[in-house]
């Protein structure tokens, strides 16, 4: 903390998002390689502060949250005034973990300040320690493959993104994946290196050390932790199946505790904006078929969704012909890669959309707009905007994190579903969010039809509720109001700001993953889960909400449990110990 | 009339969020004491009764009516959740910091936190009154999500003497909340009614979805919504009470929700935003 | 081995035409057996003496899974604020919501009320993963759902290119692959016409991009269906539902069955929620009740059955259905909260919260066309009770919506209530038609069961049928159900004891064992040839038109937690 300096200097915003890099590094090396530290420990400027600044290669950027050191690269797409962080460890130790009651921490939009330094980069270590993680020893290894036998496997789908590519060729040579063919980068790096860097046998923290258990104790002393906890979370899901998901639940359900699942800091904001107005939404194949004008709004899936476009909007479809055909417009705070490919750019004040939103709403209802710029936007641009709008045949929107983070963050999206919904008078449009884990979709459906909530669900009185802001895993983390946790295929420490993070050193941890996520860092029990759709079968959900069978393609490492087995192996254990078995 | 005073100690501080919905002067009323000890009590999941978690001092009968009664929670934590939930009459004192859903469906009475409060204070209240003399978190006086606009806090007032954070009033149909210090984003969103009077700053966006009712920011606004329209400028407002010596601009809307609310902005703290405004409404009276 | 022996109550089992006589009922693994067969000694006998005994009750129609109802979910939390039950485990998980339940109230719902068969009547092809999926998690019944056809452009496609055998092999997959029991059309070809123009057709219009219109789509599925030799033919949703005026359109679908070839003496089409297509009356405020009208069309039309959709006045409801262009108009009605989801060469669903008020013009005129019909026709083999949860009512109401059939008091009861400028147009009060409790057990049991084709092991407590049971605890001989209406209703909210596949689930109306029953589907036979011809065809088709590959399409029975196949010879020449 740097509560020493005065703040004399004009405070920076400061935007997080997905990057390439960020996710071929994590895939094919794990976060704790050189290689994630390169790509996501960095940050970009517009070249003119940097200058201005006098930064060398490196700045100290601190706020009343946190303060590291990073290495500086100029990038003039970032507009002067704003710095922009790979997600990542590094970006929460000064992101606000104020949620406004949505959830949502503020992972965007944030205030900090920049300063030239020439002390050392903040390394992983260094932030693990700031946090009080309990473990900084990892046992990664890499599954035993060898190679045999060789095969082909066709229309297989990737689990990485919520796009779950399902067209995807996999050649295996005995249990190793050699070739991705249909794949985007990330996906390649995802299945090549499936079998390394994993978590292969369960472990607990005995004396300050990881030691090697059988499953079976794992699992014992995981049912123990759940069992004794007052009000325990269980958090994650998005990255694994459907029927991980309903064990998931039923924890909850047994323990009185809470399930939460990723989209509390992705898409959250977008389930309470439907809760408020409805959605209009459409899948894949509607937009392939039908839109002539495609916006996407504060989302980049060049670089988070990298088969996203080409798959549906350069695709000819029944009544349109492919890319020549559709309009392409890209709104969002930065020049991003996607913006490039755009016919028409529009730039946004970081944290305005709602205003463009609004005054796009203005003009389809024909009122006047009086204000004399709208987030940034000229008032010409809005009613030219609204304009292509209304006369699209059928207009598509994709959203990301963009809107849903920052600002208005759930009145964002509460103002784009309205704005849909009246376009519907003029035109056929949809909406649709960029879901970034490839099953996080699914884990609001099974929440939905289990709960009747999407997500953040309590069952402290025996039932299931959803009070935004207060059963949510980001408010329970940050405020401390949770003594115990599971967490599921995901990875809290390196999506959460650090006030969340920190809470899980000073309660009991328990982890399943496949690999050493930053949140086994923090883990009293690690139990090691297999990859669904590489060795384990099972459904999720695609972002249009298209449920797709992912295929099992090569065997889990020997002893090792696909996640819906382990979870089921779990409640099994904690309904013996809390007694609620038929005799 | 004689009050009847219950002081509840923690016995040890909650580590998660707790829910005390029934320690209510309503529950307690005609209660012996060693009943009030029975009253139920939520620690996280676990169901349990109000002396396992509390030492509670109090007269061995309770009085029949709920007015005579106040309630004391001589230890605050930010954990402690629902005080007051539905009460009808009497006082709760917290004497430190309370947690979420304070006063939540509230229709009588009075409630005091002297330190700070968490989201939903207030929440759905329908009459009584809350002060906090802290700070409070989100939906002050608001409504669940999903709900129609109108279902957050249908009468009764709010005072807070800190800050209070984003979605104030939340959906509220009548009533009046005073907020000493700042405000966050959205203040006043979904309004259909009532009075939001906010003495400081407030963030980003006061207003939006309103559909009546009167919001008024005393200090800097970070952003005004588009979907206002600017109506005029008054040298100095009193609503409730409560004046102030300078000049307001009044802007309606909000339009896209056909609303006929009133939004006041102090003028000179947002000069540099109004000043645009000032001169439309100037161009319109010389027409 | 588990053996039970329901002693000395009334029996009602009209396949067996048994009209409440005292009988023993025996049940040996699951299954109804003869009372010798069960040893009395180690059996668990039950004494139903002065109670009710009736085979588990089928519901044809009524939307409990799949996307849409999950969008009804997420879109209404405030539909579950105020309606959480905790759960008591290990025998009963947590239930919540009241239009738009959890998965578990639906299942223990219809469990307390003696239902053990539901059908899901709607389900896109290609989100029916999501359906089986929540169907799997819904509890204690057992169930089946309609897959969506009418606006499936491959169909499309195959009629206008006029192959009959080979759009009869492409439902046959269909039905295969996507697991499901029937054949749905919503508003047929509407849906379509939704997605490129943003609205809906009647039954004679030109569906857009295609040659034909809606009459063409009812009438060559409704010949696939018969090759097919479905046991349920066509389910059907009459175009312009909801619009004044549409009965005629209702009557000119029913007299399409005239036109169908068919190929067997069973019905032909079943038209669903016949009460929101029956609207006679050129706008809302000159609404009236086409309800003779089609009582009198399905006297003469053998070859149809109805469903009613009835209303429940004074009851909040989610309206949810494929039929996404009316939605858009209820939306602009109730000004609300809409959801609409267009769904790629299938479909489309919209969903917009509603509420029945027992005062308004428009809302009496429906509640009394759902009555009229069914009281009309008094045709309980071929008119069965629905409420189109959760779009006219919610399914927990049926036995109210029953006691208006039985009990003349009931209507007359509630017609003090409603909204009398429309009670003077209706010819409903003049009616003293009052079902028995066998014509309730007809149309709750064995006509939903003899309509599915399920009847050989459902709908009835003869030998050898599944041991679904509901035990009611009313005694019929003791007290006059038309008079006592308010106690029939009490006995067939919460049955006194239900029996799922042998197994006790329900006691004194609470669930007392979580357990889950199976899922039906239909796998009709597809001739080889075409069975080649059919692969490339899909081949090219999926390519061109959807957006996941043809191998994420198939469901396989092991992804169902209990799948039951339901082999059908077809009638298709290679």
């Amino acid at each position: 903390m740097s509560e020493t300096k005065t703040h004399g200097e004009k405070a920076f915003v400061l935007n997080t998002g997905r990057s390439l890099m960020q996710g071929i590094s994590m895939e094919a090396e794990s976060k704790w390689s050189e290689k994630y530290f390169n790509a996501v420990a960095i940050a970009e400027m517009n070249p003119s502060d940097i200058a201005k600044l006098g930064i060398t290669d490196r700045a100290r950027i601190y706020n009343e949250n946190g303060s590291v050191v990073l290495r500086i690269r100029p990038n003039s797409n970032v507009p002067a005034g704003e710095i922009y962080i790979p997600m990542g460890p590094w970006a929460n130790m000064l992101t606000d973990p104020v949620t406004d009651g949505t959830g949502m921490p503020r992972l965007k939009g944030t205030k900090v300040f920049v300063e030239q330094t020439n002390e050392p980069l903040t390394s992983l270590i260094d932030i693990l320690k700031e946090l009080g993680a309990k473990n900084l020893e990892i046992h990664m290894e890499d599954a035993p493959v060898k190679t045999g036998e060789r095969r082909t496997v066709e229309n297989v789908v990737c689990p990485f993104c919520g796009d779950l590519c399902d067209h995807l060729i996999i050649e295996i040579d005995g249990n190793m994946i050699v070739k991705n063919t249909g794949g985007c980068a990330i996906s390649s790096a995802k299945f090549l290196n499936y079998h390394k860097h994993r978590v292969l046998k369960p472990y607990l923290r005995h004396q300050g050390k990881l030691i090697e258990v059988s499953l079976d104790e794992a699992l014992d002393k995981a049912a123990e932790i759940l069992a004794n906890s007052k009000y325990p979370l269980i958090f994650g899901l998005a990255s694994t199946d459907i029927e991980a998901n309903r064990y998931a639940v039923e924890l909850a359900e047994l323990t009185h505790g809470v399930v939460d699942n990723t989209s509390v800091f992705c898409h959250g904001p977008t389930a309470l904006a439907v809760q408020e107005a409805g959605a209009v939404r459409y899948t894949f194949g509607v937009a392939i078929h039908l839109a002539d004008l495609v916006i996407f709004w504060g989302c980049n899936p060049l670089e988070a969704h990298p088969n996203h476009v080409a798959r549906i909007v350069l695709r000819e479809g029944r009544f349109i012909k492919g890319r020549k055909s559709r309009k392409i417009i890209v709104i969002d705070t930065r020049r991003t890669p996607t913006a490039n490919l755009a016919d028409l750019f529009i730039q946004v004040e970081p944290g305005r959309d709602y205003e463009l939103i609004t005054a796009l709403r203005m003009a389809i209802k024909d009122l006047d707009i009086e204000a004399p710029s709208v987030a940034g936007v000229p008032k010409e641009k809005v009613l030219e905007l609204a304009e292509m709008m209304k006369t699209a045949k059928y207009g598509v929107i994709f959203f990301g994190l963009g809107l849903t983070m920052t600002g208005a963050k759930y009145k964002n999206i509460v103002a784009a579903i309205k704005l849909v919904q009246e376009l519907n008078e003029w035109t056929k449009f949809g909406l649709l969010p960029m879901r970034g884990h490839y099953n996080v979709a699914g884990s609001n459906q099974v929440s939905l039809w289990a709960t009747g909530y999407p997500y953040a669900v309590d069952y402290a009185r025996g039932f299931p509720r959803m009070i935004i802001g207060v059963t949510s895993a980001t408010d329970l983390l940050a405020n401390g109001d949770v003594d115990a946790a599971l967490i599921i295929a995901s990875d809290p420490v390196a999506h959460l700001p650090r006030k969340a993070a920190e809470h899980l050193s000073r309660i009991p941890v328990i982890v399943i993953d496949a690999k050493w996520s930053l949140t086994t860092a923090f883990a009293d029990v690690i139990i090691p889960g297999a990859y669904v759709g590489i060795e384990c079968e099972g459904s999720a959900y695609r972002m249009d909400e298209v449920p797709i069978r992912l295929k099992k393609l090569v065997d889990p490492p020997p002893g090792i449990l696909c996640d819906s087995e382990v979870l089921r192996r779990l409640v099994e254990k904690v309904k013996l110990k809390k007694g609620v078995v038929y005799e | 009339m004689s009050i009847a005073t219950f002081s509840l100690y923690f016995k040890t501080k909650p580590v998660v969020l707790i829910d005390v919905r029934h320690i209510t002067p309503d529950e307690i009323a005609g209660r012996n004491l060693s009943d009030v000890k029975n009253i139920t009590v939520w620690d996280g999941g676990r169901k349990t009764s109000l002396s396992d978690l509390f030492d509670i001092n109090g007269p061995e009968k309770a009085p029949v009516n709920p007015e005579q009664i106040v309630v004391v929670f001589e230890t605050g934590s930010s954990k402690l959740c629902f005080v007051g939930y539905r009460m009808s009459n009497g006082k709760i004192i917290v004497k430190g910091d309370a947690g979420h859903l304070v006063g939540y469906k509230m229709k009588g009475g009075s409630i005091v936190v002297e330190g700070n409060a968490r989201d939903y204070v207030g929440a759905k209240m329908k009459n009584g009154s809350i002060e906090i003399r802290g700070n409070v978190g989100h939906r002050l006086g608001g409504k669940l999500l999903g709900e129609k606009p109108g279902k957050g806090m249908k009468g009764g007032t709010i005072i807070v003497h800190g800050n209070a954070g984003s979605d104030v009033g939340f959906g509220m149909e009548k009533g009046l909340i005073i907020v000493e210090g700042n405000t966050g984003n959205l203040t006043g969103s979904d309004i259909m009614g009532g009075t939001i009077i906010v003495k400081g700053n407030s963030g980003l966006y006061p207003g939006v979805g309103m559909t009546g009712g009167r919001v008024i920011i005393g200090g800097r606004v970070e952003a005004i919504p588009p979907s206002f329209y600017a109506d005029s400028i008054v040298p100095s407002i009193s609503i409730r009470g409560i004046k102030f010596d300078k000049p307001f601009m009044l802007f309606l809307g909000d339009v896209t929700a056909g609303g006929r609310g009133l939004l006041y902005l102090s003028y000179e703290d947002n000069k540099e935003q109004l000043d645009y405004y000032r001169l439309l409404i100037e161009d319109g009276a010389d027409i | 081995m588990n053996e039970i022996l329901i002693k000395n109550g009334f029996v009602y089992d009209p396949i067996n035409g048994i009209n409440g006589e005292v009988l023993d009922i025996a049940v040996r693994d699951g299954r109804i057996v003869d009372p010798s067969r069960v040893d009395p000694s180690r059996a668990l006998v039950i004494d139903a003496k002065g109670k009710v005994v009736m085979p588990g009750g089928i519901d044809i129609h009524s939307h409990i899974a799949g996307p849409k109802v999950n969008i009804g979910r997420l879109m209404r939390p405030e539909d579950h604020y105020l309606t959480n039950k905790p759960h008591k485990l290990p025998h009963r998980r947590a239930e919540t919501g009241l239009t738009v339940p959890n998965v578990f109230r639906i299942g223990y719902e219809y469990a307390r009320m003696g239902y053990t068969l539901v059908v899901e009547p709607a389900t896109p092809p290609i989100k029916t993963r999501h359906t089986h999926e929540e169907l799997d998690d819904i509890p204690i019944i057992d169930k089946a759902a309609f897959v969506l056809v009418d606006s499936n452009w491959l169909a499309l496609d195959l009629i206008t290119e006029g192959s009959r055998e080979f759009l009869a092999a492409y439902f046959a997959w269909l039905l295969s692959v996507t697991k499901t029991y029937s054949l749905k059309l919503v508003d047929p070809g509407s849906d379509v016409a939704w997605i490129l123009t943003g609205r809906g057709i009647d039954i004679d219009d030109q569906i857009p991009s295609y040659n034909i219109t809606p009459r063409d789509v009812v009438r060559e599925m409704g010949n696939a269906a018969q090759l097919l030799n479905l046991p349920h033919k066509l389910h059907i949703h009459c175009n312009r539902l909801g619009y004044p005026g549409n009965y005629l359109t209702t009557l000119k679908t029913m007299d399409i069955a005239k036109d169908i070839s068919r190929l067997s003496e069973a019905p032909a089409l079943h038209i669903t929620h016949v009460q929101f297509t029956g609207y006679k009356g050129d706008s809302w405020s000159t609404l009236e009740s086409g309800g003779e009208d089609i009582a009198k069309a399905l006297k003469i039309n053998k070859y149809v059955t109805l469903d009613l959709g009835q209303v429940i006045l004074g009851r909040s409801a989610t309206t949810m259905t494929a039929d996404a262009p009316f939605e858009y108009v209820l939306y602009h009605l109730t000004r609300w909260k809409w959801a609409n989801a267009d769904t790629e060469v299938e479909s489309a669903a919209g969903i917009v919260p509603y509420s029945y008020k027992k005062r308004s013009y428009v809302n009496t005129i429906q509640w009394v066309i759902g009555l009229e019909i069914a009281l009309l026709t008094r045709d309980p083999w071929r008119v069965v009770p629905t409420t189109d949860h959760p779009n006219a009512g919610l399914f927990k109401d049926y036995p109210i919506l029953l006691s208006w059939l039985i009990s003349r008091k009931a209507r007359e009861e509630l017609m003090k209530d409603v909204n009398q400028r429309a009670l003077r147009k209706a010819i409903l009060p003049s009616l003293d038609t009052e079902f028995s409790l066998y014509e309730i057990a007809i149309m709750t049991r064995a006509a939903p069961a003899k309509l599915l084709g399920l009847d050989k092991f459902k709908g009835h407590l003869g030998v050898g049928a599944d041991a679904d049971i509901a035990i009611y605890d009313i005694d019929p001989k003791e007290l006059d159900l038309s008079r006592n209406y308010e106690k029939f209703v009490k006995a067939f909210k919460k049955a006194w004891l239900v029996i799922k596949n042998g197994e006790i689930v329900v006691r004194n109306g609470e669930i007392v064992k979580t357990i889950y029953g199976k899922t039906y589907y239909a796998e009709p036979s597809i001739p080889e040839e075409l069975r080649k011809e059919l692969d490339v065809f899909l081949r090219k088709k999926f390519k061109e038109y959807y957006s996941v590959s043809l191998d994420s399409f198939y469901i396989r029975d092991h992804e169902l937690r209990n799948p039951v196949k339901i082999p059908i010879e077809t009638k298709i020449k290679g």
